[in-house]
């Protein structure tokens, strides 16, 4: 019975595995990416190019030559020139000399037809890395149009304004739901009760998709020392609090959502321009050397009070 | 510990002070009375919140406490003189005979996604500290700094606070739960709104379920709570769930008005409505104004009951106009966004933007669509027809004024135009599920 079970074990890894294997090259699976983990990218000690690239297709082909990883962002564009930060996908390049597939149909940002793309690459400052080819390829299988509508929805300071949604098969899931609808509906145009239950079904699809990923939002969130993108903002208040500090500075080149919700926990305590503490969030250049803190304008002697799970540091000027 | 203690005696006066209210109204001892108890406590407490203001006295425990205590005192001379009544049985609905197996699997699947909505709420409104950008710009930051600062922030700019001259229902409600606290207790801000929705909804299930039966109630129940953005916004913190709410609570009191030609009904939809107005700037167009229409549309075509929708009028106009004359005497404006809505032309780049959310996008998935769509195909009846007007009014009203007004700007940039949809939608599913042909 054991043997039995191993070898269908076997047989199901092999039957997975099939398509790596006699895919050309490394296959690398994007995962999804904020704005604010590229925008904290320290391009000074970075070596950086981009790409502007657009048409079909439902994978990228890149070959390259390179001593060192190369961390890439792939960027769904607009046709304004705008992206949706929503949709920004990223993958780590292994060294050495490949020719790497990196399969995008089954994202929540890849749609049928032309699409635009502008990718990043990302490697060491020493490094000199050769990209031989870029291009997109492939046509969408039935399993990666199906498992694009499981891609999850990201959950940004925006998302209790709007949801992007999910997709099938490159189109809007909404779109196919709500065709599908109709179509049922015509069919059965004589039986109301089969209708009823074709427009409940679909409506309980749809919004169980979206319960699935509020079940992940509420795993991460309770597991996670710090809350989406508002990270350690309590704790820092918390800290504050139990120190009697009053007042702080902060130095960040983020957006003012950690700001803004930093002052809500901090209440009644204060951020200031001018203070005797200075947190330093979300900066890309900044540096603690000899007591001396040098971030944004300041530059002064200091005393380094605590950091936190974000990464955020506070200092005693 | 204590602390909870605190807010949880609190929270059961503003409970006692509701069920007093009703049963003046005339709602007898039920399951529905007491989860209606806090949602009607909720707009008093929003008024004594203002007088405190208005007067220049401090928001203390002893003023807020004891105005509360007065009003409880009050209530309860006039009720214990009051006879006892009962409600009329209404007929259940043609789904109840549902054969089992259809009646397991739908109320399984019902009972699942309301199971993971009130996971996701629960824990992202209690367990969690608040971390909307919104919330803390314009809702429980108003409400901490008024706490801290003994006064609520009641004027047109305020360094911290975004939006200082909205609607004080939300804040209220934070405010007084808090007192007797040392300090600011954000959990226990988010907690009073969770339980504010979740009484809400207990009470929505067992009015629907009087109209349609529990099977209905329950679907309906589902198709609006489990709405993507919805179930996200239960998670708290906004003040949209709360409106939406206030609606629907005010609708189906209505549908059941209209079923048993109840008086007591008719005040109970006065009252939610002028809620509706104390929550949000929306209030009124979207809810006051669309609620008059349906009143005046009942008095045209009643043979009988026209004093009963006149007196119900007069209840919902002097409760809804206290806040707006309120705001006026202290030179608030009343749009959420200035003054810049009142310019019409149809706005670059908007109404494709809008067919995209409603028929591609994300935040209700296929329910706003299909519900269009059945609004459009269900047989009308009388229900149907009251229900109709206040949800495609106000649906028509929303994408007129992102589509028309600057305020498209809200709609492009992905800000408050879903949000706002909520409430049509919340009420064309209410609509729908207790018309006498769903």
């Amino acid at each position: 019975m054991l043997k039995l079970a191993h070898m269908l074990r076997l047989i199901i890894s092999s039957a997975l595995l099939i398509p790596i294997c006699f895919a050309a090259g490394v296959t690398i699976e994007p995962i999804p990416a904020t704005q604010e983990q590229l925008n904290s990218q320290n391009l000074e000690e970075l070596k950086s190019a981009s790409v502007k690239i657009d048409g079909e297709g439902t994978q990228f082909n890149i070959n390259y030559s390179a001593p060192s990883t190369i961390d890439l962002y792939i960027l769904f564009m607009e046709k304004d020139g705008t992206f949706n930060p929503r949709n920004i996908l990223f993958a780590e390049l292994p060294q050495g000399e490949q020719e790497t597939i990196i399969p995008i149909s089954d994202t929540g940002g890849w749609s049928r037809g032309n699409n635009n793309y502008k990718l990043h690459f990302l490697t060491d400052k020493d490094s000199v890395p050769e990209v031989s080819k870029v291009e997109l390829s492939g046509n969408l299988s039935i399993a990666d149009g199906i498992k694009q509508f499981f891609a999850p929805e990201p959950f940004t300071p925006s998302s209790y304004h709007r949801l992007n949604g999910y997709k099938l098969f490159g189109y809007s899931a909404t779109f196919v739901l709500l065709i599908l609808t109709l179509i049922g509906s015509l069919i059965f145009i004589k039986n109301r009760k089969v209708q009823i239950l074709i427009f409940l079904g679909m409506i309980f699809i749809s919004n169980a998709r979206f319960s699935i990923d509020s079940l992940r939002y509420t795993y991460t969130h309770l597991t996670a020392n710090t809350y989406a993108s508002a990270g350690s903002a309590y704790e820092i208040a918390e800290y504050l609090h139990k120190n009697d500090i009053e007042n702080i500075a902060l130095c960040s080149d983020g957006n003012s959502y950690f700001k803004t919700v930093l002052s809500y926990a901090l209440y009644p305590a204060k951020i200031k321009d001018e203070s005797e503490n200075i947190l330093v969030h979300s900066a890309f250049n900044w540096s603690f050397e000899n007591d001396v803190i040098r971030c944004g304008e300041t530059e002064a002697n200091a005393i380094k009070l605590n950091g936190f799970p974000d990464g955020s540091v506070l200092f005693s000027l | 510990m204590i602390s909870l203690l605190i807010f949880l005696g609190i929270t059961l006066l503003l409970i006692a002070e509701g069920w007093l209210i009703l049963s003046l109204i005339g709602i007898p001892r039920s399951y529905l009375k007491f989860f209606l108890s806090l949602p009607t406590a909720a707009l008093p407490n929003s008024l004594i919140i203002l007088i405190i203001t208005l007067a220049n006295l401090s928001l203390h425990p002893t003023t807020i406490i004891s105005l509360h205590m007065i009003i409880i005192i009050a209530l309860t001379i006039i009720v214990i003189s009051k006879r006892k009544e009962q409600l009329a049985n209404l007929p259940t609905s043609q789904l109840a005979n549902l054969p089992p197996t259809q009646r397991f699997i739908i109320t399984t699947t019902c009972s699942t996604l309301l199971l993971i909505t009130f996971i996701y709420g629960f824990s992202h409104a209690v367990l969690l500290p608040t971390f909307h950008y919104d919330s803390v710009m314009n809702w429980n930051n108003r409400s901490k700094i008024s706490f801290i600062e003994k006064q609520l922030v009641l004027t047109d700019h305020h360094e911290l606070i975004a939006k200082p001259h909205y609607p004080i229902l939300y804040h209220s409600l934070q405010i007084t739960t808090q007192q007797g606290q040392s300090e600011w207790s954000d959990r226990l801000g988010n907690l009073i709104h969770f339980l504010l929705s979740i009484s809400s909804l207990a009470a929505l299930f067992l009015m629907i379920k009087k109209l349609r039966g529990s099977v209905t109630s329950l679907i309906a129940l589902t198709v609006i709570t489990t709405t993507p953005l919805f179930a996200m916004h239960m998670g708290g913190s906004y003040a949209d769930v709360p409106l939406t709410l206030f609606a629907l609570l005010s609708l189906a009191s209505f549908f059941l008005y209209n079923k048993t030609n109840e008086f007591r009904w008719i005040i109970l939809s006065a009252i939610f409505v002028s809620a509706c107005v104390w929550t949000k700037s929306e209030g009124i167009p979207f809810c006051a104004v669309p609620w008059g229409l349906m009143m005046v549309l009942c008095w045209w075509r009643s043979a009988s009951s026209k004093m009963k929708i006149v007196y119900g009028i007069i209840i919902a106009v002097v409760l809804s106009m206290l806040w707006p004359m309120a705001a006026l005497i202290k030179g608030l404006p009343l749009s959420p966004h200035g003054a810049n809505d009142m310019g019409f032309a149809l706005q670059d780049g908007a109404l494709p933007v809008a067919l995209k959310v409603i028929f591609m996008g994300g935040s209700f998935g296929v329910v706003l669509p299909l519900v269009i769509l059945l609004t459009l195909l269900s047989p009308s009846n009388r229900t149907h027809k009251y229900g109709l007007l206040w949800g495609i009014l106000s649906l028509a009203g929303i994408i007129f004024i992102y589509t028309f007004t600057s305020n498209a700007q809200y709609l492009i940039n992905g800000q408050s135009f879903d949000r706002q949809m909520l409430l049509p939608v919340a009420i064309l599913i209410l609509t729908i599920f207790s018309s006498d042909s769903s």
